[in-house]
């Protein structure tokens, strides 16, 4: 268990709220106070869930991001996805179809499990990257070829999600294997 | 002004049917399971975020235009749940991924 503070509260309520707004379109009285009661429903019954651990080091409040960067970050990866997605367009297109699988494995040195799963989800997002397997802080990612996973193997994408938590740059990737051979697969 | 708004959400939307085209010949194309999840999941994400941009510039300063931009934004948040899901399971059940280094080893052997 832990403390909610007021600050993740109000944030969760803000952002409920803009969805209902959005949803509804309507900005009379009525639909207003629907809108409160209904969200503070929505919390009063999700607030056990919330306060509940998943992992050890699960991120305990909101007010640790860094809202900068948080707003930043997004942009970002939509460039990259499209960058991304134009290079595997042009590889399953051309006749040759010349795609270089391997499995990349590698440590990330993160400081919660938040950021662990936003560096996951970031690298299934970019096309031809996968991520396959994510136990602690292990990473299994298929790539579809070698330009793919330049972006991990060079510390570019999980440096940007350091930089959600941490003003400070440093090495985030470490034990980084590259597997092309079903051979090296047992060992793993 | 509705002329240069028109063509630009025609260009997003032509672009988003191209992905969407592209990863269905990349199921056909592609060698096994995991780079076939490549192709259906991320050139359909990519696809569906730039019709729904399309439709973004056409609606224009709207509320449907900011439910259609909540449309993406919870397509980006539960593609890849589902992608990592498929490819943990397939990983987990022991299949092997194909890689390409291993054929060009075959070739040589036999040589």
């Amino acid at each position: 268990m832990k403390k909610l503070p007021v600050f993740t509260l109000a944030l969760s309520f803000i952002s409920l709220m803009g969805f209902w707004i959005i949803m509804s379109g309507y900005l009379d009285f009525i639909h207003i106070t629907m809108g409160i009661v209904t969200v503070s429903g929505v919390m009063f019954v999700n607030h056990k869930l919330k306060q509940h651990l998943f992992h050890e080091d699960d991120l305990a409040d909101l007010s640790r991001f860094r809202f900068g960067s948080v707003i930043l970050y997004p942009f970002w990866l939509l460039g990259q996805i499209i960058v991304a997605g134009f290079h595997v367009v042009g590889l399953i297109i051309k006749p040759s179809m010349p795609i270089h699988t391997t499995l990349i494995t590698f440590r990330a040195d993160l400081p919660s499990s938040h950021a662990r799963v936003i560096l996951g989800t970031s690298i299934t997002l970019t096309p031809g990257t996968l991520t396959v397997d994510l136990e602690d802080d292990r990473f299994t990612v298929h790539a579809l070829d070698d330009k793919s996973h330049e972006g991990i193997t060079s510390d570019n994408m999980p440096r940007k999600v350091l930089s959600l938590f941490e003003a400070e740059e440093r090495q985030v990737i470490h034990d980084l294997k590259i597997i092309n051979l079903t051979q090296k697969q047992a060992e793993v | 002004m509705t002329e240069f708004i028109n063509i630009i959400s025609i260009l997003l939307i032509a672009l988003g049917i191209i992905f969407m085209f592209v990863g269905s010949v990349g199921i056909i194309r592609l060698p096994d399971f995991y780079s076939r999840t490549h192709a259906v999941s991320k050139s359909d994400t990519l696809g569906i975020i730039f019709v729904m941009l399309g439709l973004v510039v056409y609606e224009g300063a709207t509320q449907s235009s900011l439910k259609l931009i909540l449309i993406i934004l919870f397509i980006a948040l539960s593609n890849p749940v589902g992608t990592h899901a498929l490819a943990r399971a397939a990983l987990k059940k022991g299949l092997n991924p194909f890689f390409s280094d291993d054929q060009l080893k075959k070739k040589e052997e036999h040589k």
